[in-house]
C-alpha cells in the first residue's frame, strides 16, 4: 500500500477563522449585531472560506482516487511480475527442450556413424520427435503467458498515469489552500488570486486524472 | 616434418589420408594433408608410425610442476601436454601416450602429485610403440601407479590385490582369463615397492613375497616382471590388446576377424605394438564404411583437431579450462576403467561446452588474431557460394558427407538468418563465413572423425 496523500486544512480553517474572528469581534458581539460586523469584514475573506473549503474537499477526493489508482497499479504490477515468471519459466523449459531435441537429432547421426543398432536410433528419432511436440505444445503457452504480461505492464503504467494526475492535483491544491492561508492571514487579496489560479490548474488535473486527455 | 607435395593426391587418398590424420593423430590444416596425401597412403602410414625419425623441437623437458609435497597444481603438466598434442610433429606419440593415459587409467586425483603424473605420461610416451611386456613390468613399479592402486606397502604380509587385480581385467587380458587364484598369486608377486615420506621410491627384498607361486598355470618364485611377462604372453592379451587399440583407433565392437588378425600380429612380433599398429593403419577395414566417421571424438582429440586443423593459437589455458566442462581433463580419468567413449561423449551439458569454446575458438563475439586468423580462413573456405564453402570444409576435415539435415541447418538462408540478413559479400564475407564454420563444427558428423 503506498502512503496515502493527506490534505491537511485543520489549522488553516482555525486560521480562517481567527481573521474572520479578528475582522468582526468576538462571538457574543457577534451574535448581537452580525449585519453590521458582516458589513464590516471584507467580502473577499468569504469567498476565500468557500473557495478553500472547496480546495479542500476536491483534494480528498484526488488523494483518495490517487491511492486507489498506485494500488491498482501495484497490484497490476505484481500479477505482471508472477505471470513473467511463470513466462521465462514455460521459455526456459521451451529452451530445455529445444536443447534435448538437438541432442536426440545429433545423436541420431552419430548413431547411425558409429554403428549403432536400429533400435537406439529408433529411440533416438523417437526421442526428437516428443521433444519437439513438448516445444510444439510450449510455444503457444509461453507466448500466451508473455502477452498477458505485456498486456498487464502496460495496463499498471496506465493506472500509474492515473494516480500522478491524481497526486499533481493533490499537490496543487495543496498549494492553493496554503496561499489561501497566507491570503488570508496577511489579508492579502492579490496572493488568494494566485491561490485561485493554482485551484483552477488543479481542477484542470483532476478532471483528466478520470479522463487521461492531456 | 611434412615435405612439399610431388603431385596433388586424388579424392580417394586425399580422403583416406585425411582419416588416417585424425585417428593416428589429431587432424591436419588442409596445406599439410595434401601435402602428405600427396606422397601416397602407404607413406602416410610411415610418416606417422615411424615418428621417431622425425625431429621434436619441442621439450620434454619436465613442465614447471613442483616436487614438495603440498603441490597439487596439475596445470603446468596438462598445458605441457596439450602444447605436445598441438605442435608436435611426432603425432602418433602423442595419440599412444593418451591411449595408455586412457588404458592404464591413473587419476591425479588420488596421486595427487603432478610430477609422478607427468613421469607416468613419459613412461607412456617412451614406450608408446615398445613390447608390450615391458611397458606393462614398468607401470607395476611406476610411482602414480603404486599410489592410485594401492600398490605401495603392499607387503609379503598382507599383499595388496588392487593392482594385481586391476593388471588382468582392465590392462592385459580381460574378465573370464584368471581366477581369484590368479590374482592372489599376482598381488603377492607385485610385493615389495613402497614410497617413503620423501616421496621417494624403494624395493624392500624383505617385504616382496619372493616365494612360490602358481600363475596362470605357471609355477615359479614370480616377481612382478615374470607377471607382466606371463600376462603379455598370455594368448588372451593380444586379442584384447587389439579390441583395445581398434576401438581406440578405428570403431567400437570390432567384428572378430578383424580382432583375430592383430592378435596374430601382436604374437608374432614379439608383442610389439608398433607392428601392430602399422597393420592397423593398414587394414581396408580401416578405411572402410564403419570406420569413416565411426568415432566420436573425445573432447581432447575434438579441441586438439580443431586447432591443428583452423591452426588457431588458441591459449593452452582456453583449452585446458574447457576440457572440464566437456568431460575430459588429461590426468584425471573418471576411475580405474578410464573415460567413456562413443556418443557418451554428447550430451546436453558436453554440447553446449563444445558450442561455446568453438564460437570463442573462431572468435565469433570478438575477433582475435591468435585465436584464428580470419583472413586466412576467408582465403582457405570461402568460395563465393554456400555449397562450395561446405565443399571445401567437408574435404579437409569431415569424415563422412554432411546429412541433410546438416546441410539445412547449416545452409546460407540459415546463416544469414542467424546473421541478421548477412550476404556472403564485402564486409559481411568474415561474419557469415565465421557463423558457417561454428555450424560445421558443432555439427554430428564432426563431432565424429
Amino acid at each position: 500500500m503506498p502512503e496515502e496523500i493527506e490534505v491537511d486544512t485543520d489549522r488553516l480553517q482555525d486560521s480562517i477563522e481567527e481573521r474572520r474572528q479578528e475582522a468582526g469581534g468576538h462571538e457574543g458581539q457577534q451574535t448581537a449585531g452580525s449585519a453590521t460586523h458582516r458589513s464590516a469584514r471584507p467580502r473577499w475573506l468569504d469567498y476565500l472560506a468557500i473557495s478553500t473549503a472547496l480546495f479542500a474537499v476536491i483534494a480528498a477526493i484526488a488523494a483518495l482516487e490517487s491511492g486507489n489508482y498506485a494500488n491498482e497499479s501495484l497490484f497490476q504490477a505484481n500479477r505482471a511480475v508472477l505471470l513473467q515468471t511463470q513466462a521465462v519459466d514455460t521459455w526456459s523449459q521451451y529452451q530445455a527442450e529445444s536443447i534435448k531435441k538437438y541432442e536426440a537429432t545429433n545423436l541420431v547421426v552419430i548413431l547411425a556413424h558409429t554403428g549403432g543398432s536400429p533400435r537406439e536410433i529408433a529411440a533416438a528419432k523417437a526421442e526428437a520427435a516428443r521433444r519437439q511436440k513438448q516445444q510444439d505444445a510450449l510455444r503457444p503457452e509461453a507466448r500466451r503467458l508473455s502477452a498477458e504480461t505485456d498486456a498487464l505492464n502496460k495496463e499498471s503504467e496506465g493506472q500509474l498515469e492515473h494516480h500522478h494526475r491524481f497526486a499533481i492535483a493533490v499537490t496543487l491544491l495543496q498549494v492553493a489552500i496554503g496561499l489561501s492561508a497566507i491570503a488570508a492571514l496577511l489579508s492579502m487579496p492579490a496572493v488568494w488570486y494566485f491561490s485561485l489560479g493554482a485551484g483552477a490548474f488543479a481542477l484542470l488535473v483532476f478532471v483528466d486524472g478520470f479522463t487521461k486527455t492531456i | 616434418m611434412i615435405s612439399s607435395p610431388a603431385a596433388p593426391a586424388g579424392p580417394e587418398v586425399l580422403r583416406n589420408v585425411a582419416h588416417l590424420s585424425r585417428r593416428a593423430g589429431f587432424g591436419l590444416a588442409p596445406a599439410a594433408l595434401e601435402t602428405l596425401a600427396a606422397g601416397g597412403l602407404a607413406a602416410a602410414i610411415d610418416h606417422y608410425v615411424d615418428y621417431d625419425r622425425l625431429p621434436d623441437p619441442l621439450s620434454l623437458a619436465k613442465p614447471r610442476v613442483r616436487d614438495d609435497p603440498s603441490n597439487t597444481d596439475i596445470a603446468p603438466a596438462q598445458l605441457w601436454w596439450l602444447d605436445r598434442m598441438i605442435r608436435s610433429p611426432r603425432q602418433l606419440e602423442e595419440k599412444m601416450t593418451l591411449f595408455w593415459h586412457n588404458l592404464f587409467a591413473t587419476s591425479e586425483d588420488k596421486v595427487d602429485r603432478p610430477t609422478f603424473m607427468w613421469q607416468q605420461n613419459m613412461l607412456f610416451r617412451h614406450r608408446a610403440l615398445d613390447d608390450f611386456q615391458h611397458l606393462l613390468a614398468s607401470v607395476w613399479s611406476d610411482h602414480a601407479m603404486l599410489y592410485w592402486l594401492d600398490g605401495s606397502y603392499s607387503s609379503k604380509d598382507s599383499p595388496n590385490e588392487n593392482f594385481a587385480r586391476e593388471c588382468m581385467e582392465l590392462f592385459s587380458i580381460g574378465v573370464g582369463n584368471y581366477t581369484q587364484r590368479d590374482v592372489r598369486a599376482a598381488a603377492r608377486a607385485f610385493t615389495g615397492y613402497y614410497i617413503d615420506d620423501s616421496y621417494k621410491r624403494h624395493f624392500d627384498p624383505g617385504a616382496h613375497d619372493s616365494g612360490i607361486k602358481t600363475f596362470l598355470g605357471q609355477t615359479g618364485r614370480w616377481d612382478g616382471k615374470d607377471i607382466a611377462r606371463i600376462l603379455a604372453n598370455h594368448p588372451a592379451c593380444g586379442r584384447f590388446l587389439a579390441r583395445k587399440l581398434w576401438t581406440f583407433f578405428a570403431y567400437e565392437r570390432p567384428e572378430d576377424p578383424v580382432v583375430e588378425e592383430l592378435a596374430a600380429v601382436y604374437r608374432s612380433n614379439s608383442r610389439s605394438i608398433r607392428a601392430v599398429v602399422r597393420h592397423l593403419f593398414g587394414m581396408p577395414q580401416f578405411y572402410g564404411p564403419r570406420a569413416l566417421g565411426g568415432r566420436v571424438k573425445s573432447p581432447i582429440e575434438y579441441t586438439v583437431t580443431a586447432v591443428r586443423e583452423l591452426e588457431s593459437r588458441m591459449k593452452l589455458s582456453d583449452i585446458n579450462d574447457n576440457l572440464w566442462g566437456m568431460g575430459q581433463s588429461p590426468f584425471y580419468p573418471p576411475n580405474v576403467g578410464g573415460w567413456p567413449s562413443g556418443p557418451r561423449w554428447i550430451n546436453s551439458a558436453t554440447m553446449i561446452a563444445r558450442f561455446n569454446w568453438v564460437a570463442y575458438l573462431l572468435g565469433q563475439d570478438e575477433p582475435h588474431k591468435e585465436r584464428v586468423d580470419h583472413a586466412r580462413l576467408l582465403k582457405r573456405y570461402d568460395a563465393g557460394h554456400w555449397p562450395g564453402t561446405l565443399e571445401r570444409f567437408a574435404r579437409y576435415h569431415l569424415a563422412a558427407p554432411a546429412t541433410p539435415g546438416t546441410r539445412a541447418r547449416v545452409s546460407l538462408a540459415a546463416i544469414e538468418r542467424l546473421t541478421g540478413g548477412r550476404s556472403t559479400q564485402g564486409d559481411d564475407a568474415v561474419p557469415t563465413l565465421v557463423s558457417a564454420l561454428h555450424l560445421l563444427m558443432v555439427s554430428p558428423e564432426y563431432y565424429c572423425a
